[in-house]
């Protein structure tokens, strides 16, 4: 098993399509990084000038409507509706953790897709090529095999998403400290948790993905059944009760939960008719079991498929 | 010796004294019994039992689709077969075939490899996963001629260089047993005479090959035995000298006068055949006439021969008197899902 997982660990690192994927990331997360920069930036006379003037306007509009005491509305025209101070119209400047969170959100999706893509494309491309069957007349245990080739795709999805999570850190704190400096570059908890979390699903998804291409033989059905189950997951989340029970179990939730860390599901009744009241909120713990459930499940079923599959090319 | 399958086309053919086709178990590389396959409602596999002796070339012919391939596939696990047994150096297969295959080395049809890896990274990465040290690649690189050629990407190969990659491939492991599927499909004159050589002595090394292939010629001049398969069944088995010996030949003459000289071999005992203007001439048993004799009868009459020869039986002959209809049949019903 180890000697088939240094071959097959050889091979991922002989792919170009990796290293392809890993400049694509950090591509994505210098753009993230570039185009997020303003919110990070220090206040500057421009952001002053801009507030006052939104004050001024502001302050204007509320004397026309307000200022007659005969004609306001005593709801909208309570003092404490003012416009009162030209800071509340100043933008605050993100701190690094939140600069750097927003970053990472903002392509983390594409990064999630992109090792799920990879994980396939390396386990397909065995398939069209026909280079499965010749990797079998060497090593003819199948599942081992299997093993070995799904480690070696995550190997590579969670390379993506570390690739991108470390360079879109390592584009923040090169953007933050040259607008403004080391002595405001603090970060809380959320941000290595939110790493950690993004880390974790790419590992699942990887596995998913490489493991169900295994099974089917083809990155196009594994493409079409992943689309298919989180496309028809968010329509079903839409489309029924967010009191079901069965919201619990949908993998488009059970996705934004491990991504985020919570997950909340709104719902509404006839006592609330025009007013979507929070239901329930998903927690990490039961995605994470949820998740790691059905990715041994799949990796079983795989290897099962695997093992009957007829090799005929 | 000679076994003959069950069939209406397979001609008579006599039994030799000495063989490998002993029934000693120790004796065969490879063995199958009653092996079947079916793909949907095609039979592709039928009641299959081949026997490849030990040390020698042993050729699996047959029309296309009449599951030569398959027949390879399931042999190397690549394929599972509905029912019947199969045997890799008496080891029992697919459950065995863990235990068996460092000894076994194979090409199924075309050589597949990771088209945009390098030679020497695809033969890495298997060598790699069978715990073969990279340096045999080197070894094996250098012995099918493709030493300066490592770096070229699999992609840019000619279908002969793909072929030496893979019999390359196949010498990673050392095997005492190696299978081709059409080893020389593509090459030209000298590849195909290369791959000969290599083969011939890969079997004077004490390996044994079993080699399926269209080119007959090749085959003749490679093989110490066939297997003559059609519809998923072994039509013939056995010694290719014995295929080809004499008692498969006959004398073709031309005479003036067809009918006189037809009465009086008759009369000797012989079974003659008017082909065109000449006429063919067997013994009665099916053995080759005897020339002197055939022109010893027919000076008796007064019938002096203006062409007298003795036509020796060919593997194609032989194939093509063997797998007769079987073209047919195989369209009809018993093909595989790719050519073999």
């Amino acid at each position: 098993m180890s000697a088939l997982l240094k071959a097959e660990l050889l091979r991922l690192a002989s792919r170009r399509l990796l290293v392809l994927f890993l400049v694509c990331m950090a591509a994505l997360a210098a753009f993230g990084a570039a185009i997020d920069a303003g919110n990070a930036a220090p206040i500057t006379a421009q952001d002053q000038r801009s507030a006052r003037e939104s004050f001024k306007a502001d302050r204007a509009g509320w004397m026309e409507q307000c200022g007659d005491p005969a004609t306001a509305v005593p709801d909208i025209c309570d003092e404490s509706y003012a416009p009162s101070s030209v800071d509340s119209y100043l933008r605050v400047p993100f701190s690094f953790g939140d600069y750097a969170e927003g970053v990472i959100l903002l392509g983390s999706p594409l990064a999630l897709l992109a090792a799920a893509v990879l994980a396939a494309a390396l386990v397909g491309a065995e398939f069209s090529s026909g280079n499965i069957g010749t990797q079998l007349l060497f090593t003819p245990r199948r599942v081992p095999l299997l093993l070995a080739k799904v480690t070696a795709a995550t190997v590579g999805g969670v390379l993506v998403v570390a690739t991108y999570l470390g360079t879109a850190l390592a584009f923040c704190a090169l953007m933050f400290l040259s607008l403004r400096g080391a002595h405001d570059m603090t970060a809380g908890i959320d941000l290595p948790l939110g790493l950690g979390r993004l880390l974790v699903l790419g590992f699942l998804v990887s596995v998913m993905a490489g493991a169900l291409t295994m099974g089917t033989g083809s990155t196009l059905i594994t493409a079409t059944v992943f689309a298919v189950v989180l496309v028809g997951s968010s329509t079903l989340a839409n489309a029924i009760s967010g009191f079901s029970p069965a919201q619990l179990f949908l993998p488009s939730n059970v996705f934004w939960t491990m991504a985020e860390g919570e997950h909340e599901i709104y719902g509404w009744t006839t006592a609330a008719y025009d007013n979507w009241i929070l239901v329930r909120v998903m927690h990490y713990d039961w995605a994470l079991a949820y998740s790691v459930v059905g990715t041994a499940l799949i990796v079983l079923a795989a290897a099962w498929w695997f093992k009957r599959r007829d090799i005929l090319r | 010796m000679v076994r003959r399958g069950v069939t209406g086309h397979a001609p008579s053919v006599a039994t030799m004294s000495t063989d490998h086709w002993g029934e000693t178990p120790a004796a065969w590389a490879i063995r199958t019994s009653a092996l079947n396959k079916r793909f949907g409602r095609t039979i592709a596999v039928a009641g299959l039992d081949l026997n490849v002796p030990i040390g020698s070339v042993h050729a699996l012919l047959g029309p296309n689709g009449s599951g030569k391939t398959t027949t390879l596939r399931m042999l190397l696990g690549l394929i599972r077969a509905d029912a019947g047994s199969m045997e890799l150096c008496g080891v029992s297969v697919p459950d065995g075939l863990g235990e068996v295959i460092d000894q076994v080395g194979a090409i199924v049809e075309s050589p597949k490899f990771h088209p945009s890896m390098t030679l020497r990274r695809n033969l890495e990465i298997l060598a790699m996963s069978i715990g073969v040290h990279r340096r045999r690649v080197t070894e094996v690189l250098l012995e099918v001629g493709l030493g300066g050629r490592s770096e070229t990407r699999f992609r840019q190969c000619s279908l002969g260089m793909k072929q030496r990659v893979a019999i390359a491939a196949t010498l990673l492991k050392e095997p005492q047993v190696l299978i081709f599927d059409e080893p020389t499909n593509g090459l030209d004159p000298a590849g195909i005479q290369e791959i000969r050589t290599t083969i011939r002595a890969l079997a004077d090394a004490g390996r044994s090959v079993l080699i399926s292939s269209h080119l007959l010629g090749e085959v003749e001049q490679v093989a110490d035995s066939v297997s003559i398969i059609g519809r998923g069944r072994v039509l013939v088995e056995g010694d290719l000298a014995t295929l080809l010996s004499g008692d498969r030949s006959r004398v073709v003459l031309e005479v003036r006068d067809h009918s006189l000289a037809h009465e009086a071999l008759r009369q000797a005992g012989y079974v003659v055949q008017l082909t065109g203007t000449r006429l063919c001439v067997t013994s009665s048993g099916g053995s080759q006439a005897d020339p002197s004799d055939v022109a010893r009868v027919l000076g008796r009459v007064d019938l002096w021969p203006q062409h007298l020869s003795v036509e020796r039986s060919t593997l194609e002959s032989v194939f093509l008197e063997v797998t007769a209809g079987e073209h047919l049949s195989a369209t009809q019903g018993t093909s595989e899902p790719e050519a073999s």
